[in-house]
């Protein structure tokens, strides 16, 4: 009986680590199989895919820039769940957090680098975070559901954006709709010469380890989890859980902003048009993934980051269509779904 | 023999045994006690006889005839109707759609004829109903009533009632009984789960009783007594509803002054209510669900506007500050489940010393503090670091109690704070509250269970429909004076309120 419970329990303590590996793996199986059905050899392609993203210099590069924006944004949504809130407005507050930044980089072209940057990556934050808020203010305030109102404020965002770059950003003479070139002091910098890897990777690390830990020892974390875990008791114990909520939106929408403030200063170093390929959607499933561990969004947002910057040399070694890496994307949610699911029927005891 | 026969029934769920050997005979026509606490295996049992779960062994004879029941489909069958605590009905629907939902074959539904004949069948049973009414406008009495039918209606022959009383009120209770013991004399065969022990007592031919999982007794009820039944039922002497010795009181703590609080969400409004609490007494307000204890506990404790009147705290400012509030669900408004036992008890006080400092949380403090209130409270658990979601329902409210009682609060705010406990934990939450009367804390203590808030108080209010009708000695009263009181007839109550309490 007692080793019995012992292998019962320490499989329940791994159980959320294996089970969203288990996800994975029957996306990349089910992968696999439509590999095989588009007449293709799923050993080649996905040799091809890992080993350009994981082991060439440029592809290992690529795979870092890929994933830099995808924790960044992942990091806000997860903190968005933590709260009990859906955020699935990540593509439209990195599009403005993209608006911020460039706003501020090309403004006082003259500062220097250790000032201009910070700066350029608080306005990055700021106009994500005001993203992010609106849609919590409007959920304790309105009592409109959040999910639907993120989602919408991504449209709004995508095509400000569109008219702002075709508009008053517009760069002069350009050819078709971008700014202008931020200032060089608000860049951020290459760190594998020669590529466009940048130094957005240790922000994004840097903020996942300090959520980390703010969850684990602060009363910060602590209230966080307890109005997402149960907003009645919370309330009932005194918690002032509407600015909670706010609050945390308006922290998820600034990483997410973030996250566009990295696709800005450190790769494009203007604003483009639609300049996400939808980096906020790829959030929601890397967060899920991850269980609210800001731990574990960092090795997820590295798996995305591989299957994105690998997809295209898949594509032309082993004759597999791009779209097959966006149906395991896919496919892994749909499992992340499933696990979750049996992972609750588990957990809930019996009743006597 | 005729009737229903359980034979060594045993059903385990991993390493815990829910039902061990189980042996039960109830005869045709009879109603048959099933008494337990939580967790003795009541539910399971019945469960199993419903087709929820399988048996891992044993049988289950009818009419000495071996059947097995793999699905509430297969118990419909054989004539085996469960009647569950919390309804199983669909409120927006009419009483007859609720009866036949899902027993009509055909494409042509005759609304008329279905009606006709649930009038029938209701008028067989003396159970009467409004055929056409929506279930959503009914008293939960008669809602009861539309249970029954639906099972009826199903040709059941047994019936299985999973604690049916607990949301009736006095008056009801007793036309409920009655239409038991006419159920049975029509040759239905009844099983009763409860733990009050009275009624059981009082409409039961047989009664068995489990423990942990065992049968320790099955007896007829001429043959034994409440107090042999309810030591049968903890294996140890406990003291519950007993009266509190008389104290002196000291002064006003709580002062509530015509309190008025506009309906919301289909919840009961407060018209111009006024109470006081003085220390060191237990108010208790009596009254059947959803009559405004809601709105004025929380109210109380502010969490909700108040349209017109004041809640005045006592001057002294720690007791503004330290109102211990226990909510109705502690499930859902009391405790974080995910969160361990430490964490939920800092649940009001993490920003504060010693629980934080600079923003961070002292885990030694908030350890030895957990440390302190399992052994204070008694909490049973392995560990302060295991999650509240894994604990008893009566470990839960401890664990509430800890946090709430913590810091001597001057006012205490307890509502239906024994729910759904067993015999063994009510004594203890009772007790726990009573040490606070005598520390000189003021109670306001607002219950469903009349006899519990009886015996518990010094003073004695009733609500009814947002009005307090009328605060009375708790020492002096009846239980009929005040269960007339519950079903608002009273001198000068409208004739619309008493046509409702039927």
């Amino acid at each position: 009986m007692g080793q019995w419970q012992t292998l019962y329990k320490s499989l329940v303590q791994w159980r959320s680590a294996l089970l969203p590996l288990a996800a994975v793996l029957s996306a990349l199986l089910v992968g696999a199989g439509l590999m095989l059905v588009a007449g293709a050899n799923p050993l080649t392609a996905y040799g091809a895919l890992f080993r350009q993203a994981l082991t060439t210099y440029f592809g290992f590069a690529d795979t870092l820039t890929k994933t830099t924006p995808l924790l960044l944004v992942s990091l806000g949504v997860l903190v968005a769940l933590r709260a009990g809130q859906f955020n699935l407005g990540g593509e439209g507050q990195i599009y403005m957090g993209g608006l911020g930044s460039v706003l501020l980089g090309l403004a006082w072209p003259d500062l220097p680098m250790v000032i201009h940057l910070p700066l350029a990556l608080a306005g990055g934050f700021g106009f994500g975070a005001v993203w992010g808020a609106i849609a919590g203010y409007l959920k304790v305030g309105r009592g409109l559901n959040e999910v639907l109102t993120t989602l919408l404020l991504n449209y709004v965002a995508q095509y400000l954006i569109s008219y702002l770059v075709n508009g008053p950003l517009k760069a002069a003479n350009a050819p078709s709709p971008f700014s202008e070139l931020v200032a060089a002091s608000a860049r951020l910098p290459i760190i594998l010469s020669k590529t466009q890897a940048h130094a957005g990777i240790f922000l994004g690390l840097f903020l996942a380890g300090l959520l980390s830990v703010a969850f684990a020892i602060s009363a910060w974390g602590y209230r966080v989890d307890a109005v997402g875990q149960n907003p009645v008791a919370a309330r009932y114990a005194g918690i002032p859980v509407n600015r909670t909520i706010v609050s945390v939106m308006a922290l998820s929408g600034g990483l997410a902003g973030l996250a566009g403030s990295s696709e800005v200063l450190g790769l494009k170093y203007r604003l483009f048009e639609d300049f996400s390929p939808g980096y906020g959607f790829d959030a929601v499933a890397i967060a899920l993934l991850s269980r609210g561990n800001p731990v574990a969004v960092i090795i997820t947002a590295f798996f995305f980051g591989i299957l994105r910057s690998g997809a295209n040399v898949m594509q032309r070694s082993a004759s597999v269509p791009v779209a097959i890496i966006y149906a395991i994307q896919g496919l892994t949610v749909l499992f992340v779904a499933i696990s979750l699911a049996v992972d609750q029927k588990k957990t809930i005891p019996k009743n006597t | 023999m005729n009737g229903l026969a359980l034979v060594e029934i045993t059903k385990r769920f991993g390493p815990f045994t829910a039902n061990d050997r189980i042996s039960l005979t109830v005869g045709t026509g009879t109603i048959h006690g099933l008494l337990g606490e939580n967790g003795a295996g009541k539910s399971t049992l019945m469960n199993i006889l419903s087709g929820l779960y399988q048996p891992d062994s044993g049988k289950i004879l009818l009419d000495s005839q071996p059947v097995t029941i793999h699905t509430p489909a297969d118990a419909i069958r054989h004539g085996i109707g469960m009647i569950h605590q919390h309804f199983m009905l669909v409120p927006q629907l009419t009483v007859t759609e609720n009866i036949i939902l899902g027993c009509s074959g055909g494409l042509h539904l005759d609304m008329k004829s279905q009606a006709q004949r649930i009038t029938e069948l209701s008028q067989t049973y003396g159970l009467d109903v409004p055929p056409l009414a929506r279930v959503e406008d009914l008293p939960v009495g008669i809602q009861q009533r539309v249970e029954i039918l639906k099972v009826l209606y199903r040709q059941a022959r047994i019936l299985i009632l999973d604690e049916p009383t607990a949301v009736l009120a006095p008056t009801e209770i007793q036309s409920f009984l009655a239409t038991l013991k006419q159920l049975a004399s029509r040759d239905h065969t009844i099983i009763f789960i409860s733990h009050k022990l009275d009624e059981v007592m009082a409409v039961c031919d047989q009664v068995t009783v489990l423990r942990r999982g065992q049968r320790v007794a099955s007896c007829s009820t001429a043959n034994t007594n409440r107090n042999e039944l309810a030591r049968l039922m903890v294996d140890r002497d406990v003291e519950i509803n007993t009266r509190p010795d008389p104290q002196p009181v000291g002064s006003v703590v709580l002062d509530v002054r015509d309190l008025w609080i506009a309906p919301k969400d289909h919840q009961q409004a407060l018209q111009g209510l006024s109470l006081q609490v003085r220390a060191g007494e237990i108010v208790g307000i009596a009254g059947v669900d959803g009559n405004g204890q809601r709105q004025l506990a929380d109210a109380i404790a502010g969490l909700i506007p108040i349209d017109k009147g004041t809640v005045t705290l006592a001057p002294d400012k720690t007791v503004a500050k330290n109102i211990a509030y226990i909510p109705e669900d502690r499930q859902k408004q009391g405790l974080v489940l995910g969160f361990s036992i430490a964490r939920n008890l800092i649940l009001k006080a993490f920003t504060r010393l010693p629980f934080c400092r600079r923003w961070l949380l002292q885990r030694e403090a908030i350890s030895i503090n957990a440390q302190q209130a399992v052994a204070d409270f008694d909490i049973r658990t392995s560990s302060p670091q295991l999650p509240v979601r894994q604990l008893s329902g009566g470990n839960q409210q401890k664990v509430i109690l800890a946090r709430e009682l913590a810091g001597e609060p001057g006012l205490i705010v307890a509502m239906q704070p024994t729910r759904g406990l067993d015999i063994g934990a009510t004594a203890e939450v009772q007790q726990a509250l009573l040490a606070q009367r005598a520390r000189g804390a003021a109670i306001l203590y607002i219950s469903t269970e009349l006899e519990e808030v009886m015996a518990m108080s010094d003073r004695l209010g009733v609500l009814y429909r947002g009005q307090l009708v009328d605060v009375l000695d708790a020492g002096s009263v009846t239980l009929e004076q005040v269960g007339l009181l519950m079903a608002g007839i009273y001198p000068g109550a409208s004739r619309g309120a008493m046509a409702d309490s039927v």
